[in-house]
């Protein structure tokens, strides 16, 4: 069905919305008229596909055609050079919906959310120039590490899908201010998350997690942090299931934190590659390091508004116990291990 | 006792001048009030001004200060906010949709003698148009926009007015007392000093 907009002199702004349209025919529009369009709202209608019209918009730099019924996006599209935001929220959208040459759009917000992706279209991770990215309330099973390369994010919500893990590659972000992870599946968050410095607001809740991770302390500019709806540990039971470390790690502990003098070539290379992967215990304290033989230690701290979350992070033995962290508010941890009662710790023995 | 003619507010400016009339007298009749807040269809256009989205969390926008007898506001949702769970300093809350959904989670106040967490006595969604009433008797709330693709605005009516409330931590029932602020008043933004995290949420 066509529409005829009526168009003063200086409208750059088309408001299309719930007028039930199944297509836009705007061949009417002189040139001018046509390059004078800059944002296009089409929500609400009942279109199948993007009507061809609207590619030879060449100067639009918002479109919004959300809550329609659109399947596939045209090759077509790739002529609208100026688009900066796109957004296309409840659609039937999937990862074979856009053209390959997608990638070269330079789109800065891009809003999928409410479509049927089960992966994130290998496209838009080569789209250096994305600000903002929202798939929310898809099918999205995993995070590429294919992520990293966004380096201009400032905003990626992945809220409502089915991510059960997080590549430590989401931390090169560094541009990062919002990352929303709520309504998913994820277990646990990588230390590396620390490197997120620009990170303002985490969103969490929803999840399967049971405590974070130490280092989440370094983000000191988070305002906001969401964790509800997650099994977050209320208290610690030790684990009592510690394997002592083989003596090839031993011998690797004595050597780097005794320091002792070495070239490559007094060892196999694999011994050489072994000692490479030593993790400096974080307890400032202990000079020690580990290899494969750690323990979990969790300290309950005041954190961003939260009342005693529980931080992990590994120790070089069971015997390392970790001083006051760096928060002044933490509690210390010792009375929660001590007062741990007998009949707690032989259940735990016994699986 | 008097009631005022129920008589469906044609406008937001309307449904406030109503209030004022209602609220002159000493005594609040909650159904009253809510009958009067549920009938107010919502036009956009008419609060618009006020509804100011802050990208990381929800916005509290005051509309009107009711002769000091209460105070009405304005909340915006962005996809996935939610509030702590929360209580309502001894005073009456009503809370009626203007645009979206809210899902609302009812708890009992934590017993100190049970040890582990606060769980929830019930939950519904309040759709548009819709108003909820709450106060401490009856107990406490967390409200949440769950929507990943639609914001929310809600309506809000506190009498008496209060500064400061309770959250509470679900997982220990745990509570502090927060501060509560405005992102702008009478449709003006109005910047304050903290930045740091208030809610447990």
């Amino acid at each position: 069905m066509a529409h005829f907009p009526s168009m003063d002199d200086k409208c750059a702004v088309l408001h299309l919305s719930r007028l039930q349209l199944d297509d836009l025919i705007l061949d009417h529009l002189t040139d001018s008229k046509r390059q004078q369009i800059q944002q296009l709202h089409l929500t609400f209608n009942r279109l199948l596909l993007l009507p061809p019209s609207v590619c030879f918009l060449s100067n639009l730099e918002y479109l919004d055609i959300s809550n329609n019924a659109l399947t596939v996006m045209p090759e077509d599209i790739m002529r609208l050079t100026n688009l900066k935001t796109f957004v296309a929220k409840n659609n039937l959208l999937d990862e074979s919906s856009f053209p390959k040459e997608f990638e070269r759009m330079q789109v800065e917000t891009l809003n999928l959310s409410g479509n049927r992706f089960g992966e994130i279209p290998v496209q838009f991770l080569k789209m250096t120039t994305l600000q903002s990215l929202s798939l929310g309330g898809n099918r999205l099973k995993t995070i590429p590490a294919e992520i990293e390369k966004l380096t201009s994010l400032e905003l990626l919500y992945l809220g409502g899908n089915l991510i059960s893990f997080i590549p430590p590659e989401v931390a090169n972000l560094t541009s990062l201010r919002y990352l929303v992870l709520c309504d998913n599946r994820i277990q646990s968050i990588p230390p590396q998350l620390n490197k997120l410095h620009s990170l303002l607001s985490l969103s969490l809740h929803n999840n399967l997690l049971t405590f974070l991770p130490r280092e989440i302390l370094s983000l000191v500019h988070l305002q906001e942090l969401s964790l509800r709806g997650n099994p977050l540990v209320v208290r610690f039971i030790k684990d009592m299931t510690y394997d002592p470390p083989s003596l090839t790690e031993l011998a690797g502990r004595t050597i780097k934190s005794q320091n002792l003098p070495f070239s490559s070539c007094d060892l196999p290379s694999n011994l050489n590659h072994y000692l490479n992967l030593a993790s400096k215990c974080p307890n400032p304290k202990c000079a020690g390091v580990y290899f494969d033989s750690c323990v979990r230690h969790i300290k309950f701290v005041d954190f961003c508004g939260k009342y005693r979350l529980p931080l992990m992070h590994y120790l070089c033995s069971p015997q390392c116990s970790s001083p006051c962290s760096s928060n002044p508010q933490s509690d210390a941890e010792s009375e929660e291990e001590n007062s741990v009662p007998a009949d707690r710790l032989q259940r735990v023995l016994l699986g | 006792m008097e009631h005022t003619e129920l008589v469906k507010p044609e406008s937001l400016e309307d449904l406030i001048q109503t209030l004022h009339k209602i609220f002159e007298s000493d005594r609040v009749n909650v159904e009253e009030v809510q009958s009067i807040m549920e009938s107010y269809e919502s036009k956009p256009h008419e609060w618009m001004k006020y509804a100011k989205f802050d990208q990381y969390r929800y916005t509290r926008n005051l509309v009107n200060e009711g002769n000091g007898k209460f105070n009405l506001m304005i909340l915006c949702w962005g996809e996935g906010h939610g509030s702590s769970i929360h209580d309502h300093t001894d005073s009456h809350c009503f809370l009626k949709l203007l645009q979206g959904q809210l899902k609302e989670t009812l708890f009992d106040w934590p017993d100190r003698r049970l040890q582990g967490g606060m769980t929830q006595k019930s939950q519904r969604v309040l759709l548009e148009n819709q108003c909820a009433y709450i106060n401490d008797s009856i107990g406490l709330h967390r409200v949440e926009n769950v929507s990943h693709t639609e914001t929310a605005v809600s309506l809000h009516l506190y009498s008496p007015p209060f500064q400061t409330c309770r959250t509470f931590d679900q997982r220990t029932g745990h509570h502090n007392t927060v501060r509560m602020t405005f992102w702008s008043q009478f449709g003006e933004r109005t910047p304050y000093e903290s930045t740091v995290s208030q809610e447990n949420n």
